[in-house]
């Protein structure tokens, strides 16, 4: 490389570049990866399973099969849209091997927040004890609302309205056209409100 | 149904669409003007957009240093397990009649050619060697934690070996998220795949009650630590 051509660090390549250099034998690179997407992904697969424990094996396994495959990776695809679809494939497996599919009482979750896992749980210290508390019940009540969505409208809410992805990028992600994803989306999001209104006491319009 | 409640059932099956911006501009204006002269519709619209604004602060789940050290130690460990056989590479082991090997061998060469010139495809590149050097952090110059020194406390980094170094001990610094001991935290940097700490900002990991800590010879504007004891 010319010396003139400025070396950007991993800390400010793309993820792409960095795949790349991870490919050319750059294992800071590869660090570089876990740092950026490991809590993305184990907080997405937490949501999708419900289950902490399982989420960081999904998020384990996803790395792997980034670092095995990272040989033949090539830039067809937005490195994201492709660690989200390896994380999901993952976690789909996981679903269908424990054949587990919680049901969570909503009642309980608004009875007792505490349930929780408190492993994800980030207090405001600008909050007031008591907002604090609010917070924490409401954030236990969508959490537990999203558990009780079916599969494929939990994964589409998750990524769309927690992850904050595109609609092309989901479609790419589930392999599905962008009309399913939207309604899909659709059908989601009523879903969580039916669920999650009737705990917070708001009563549906007409 | 009237025609209102007709206008109003519309406008709800388009609150998601709306709210992404992706319905057509004919049609958002219709639901602008719904709105405008619905208060019922707006008030939903309105619940509607602040469950999903709510959805969008849930946190991130937070990992620890140890995540980082038992995958790169399941790597390392991998790189340096023995190259797994194929079946077919086990099924050549197996001495077969000369009749049978030979009339493999006609099958073998004969699914050869067929596939010549149909799976052209490069081979992939070797796998990432070692980088030469790693930066070290600073202030990483300390004792490594050893297994048979390590304190209960630190339990969580015994799932593999090299998992990190402690950096440094913060014991008068802000309270940590789901602080059991507020004010007292240590900071251990995960190895990389090399064995060498990674750079930092260091998860905090929170020690229990009743745990002290002693700052070494290697003591620096880091904290570095090599020696914990428990009461």
């Amino acid at each position: 490389m010319p010396d003139d051509v400025p070396h950007t660090t991993n800390r400010d390549a793309g993820d792409e570049d960095l795949m790349f250099r991870y490919r050319d034998g750059d294992e800071g690179a590869f660090v570089e990866i876990v740092r950026r997407y490991k809590s993305k992904i184990v907080s997405t697969a937490y949501r999708v399973l419900g289950d902490l424990d399982k989420a960081e094996d999904v998020a384990q396994e996803t790395f792997i099969r980034v670092h095995r495959n990272a040989a033949r990776y090539r830039s067809i695809a937005k490195f994201s849209t492709w660690i989200y679809t390896i994380a999901l494939n993952v976690a789909r497996n996981e679903l269908r091997n424990t054949k587990r599919k919680r049901l969570v009482s909503l009642d309980a979750f608004g009875a007792d927040a505490d349930a929780e896992p408190s492993t994800f749980e980030i207090p405001d210290e600008s909050a007031p004890p008591d907002q604090e508390a609010e917070n924490k019940q409401l954030r236990g009540i969508f959490e537990a609302a999203i558990r009780k969505l079916p599969a494929r409208y939990r994964e589409v809410f998750v990524l769309r309205d927690v992850d904050d992805l595109s609609y092309e990028e989901i479609a790419e992600i589930l392999r599905v056209p962008k009309g399913t994803v939207k309604s899909r989306i659709n059908r989601a999001r009523q879903r969580f409100r039916e669920l999650v209104e009737p705990i917070l006491g708001e009563t549906p319009g007409p | 149904m009237d025609t209102k409640s007709k206008t109003c059932k519309k406008t709800r099956d388009w609150f998601s669409s709306y709210y992404d911006g992706v319905l057509s501009k004919n049609d958002s204006s219709r639901f602008d003007e719904h709105l405008r002269a619905c208060p019922s519709c707006k008030s939903s619209y309105d619940r509607f957009t602040a469950l999903l604004r709510g959805a969008r602060t849930l946190p991130r789940v937070r990992t620890g240093p140890e995540f980082e050290a038992r995958l790169f130690a399941r790597i390392r460990a991998e790189r340096s397990a023995p190259a797994r056989v194929s079946w077919w590479q086990e099924l050549a082991r197996i001495p077969l009649p000369v009749p049978i090997g030979a009339a493999a061998v006609v099958l073998l060469a004969v699914f050869a050619y067929t596939r010549v010139g149909v799976d052209r495809a490069p081979a992939p590149a070797p796998s990432g060697a070692p980088a030469e050097t790693v930066s070290r952090p600073s202030g990483a110059d300390d004792v490594p934690i050893r297994t048979n020194t390590r304190p209960s406390f630190l339990d969580g980094f015994e799932r593999g070996s090299d998992m990190g170094r402690v950096v440094g001990i913060d014991l008068h610094g802000p309270p940590y998220p789901g602080d059991v001991h507020p004010r007292t935290a240590v900071f251990v940097a995960p190895c990389d795949l090399n064995g060498v700490p990674l750079e930092g900002p260091y998860e905090p990991v929170l020690v229990e009650p009743g745990t002290r800590a002693r700052r070494g010879p290697n003591a620096d504007t880091s904290g570095a630590v090599d020696t914990f004891t428990s009461r």
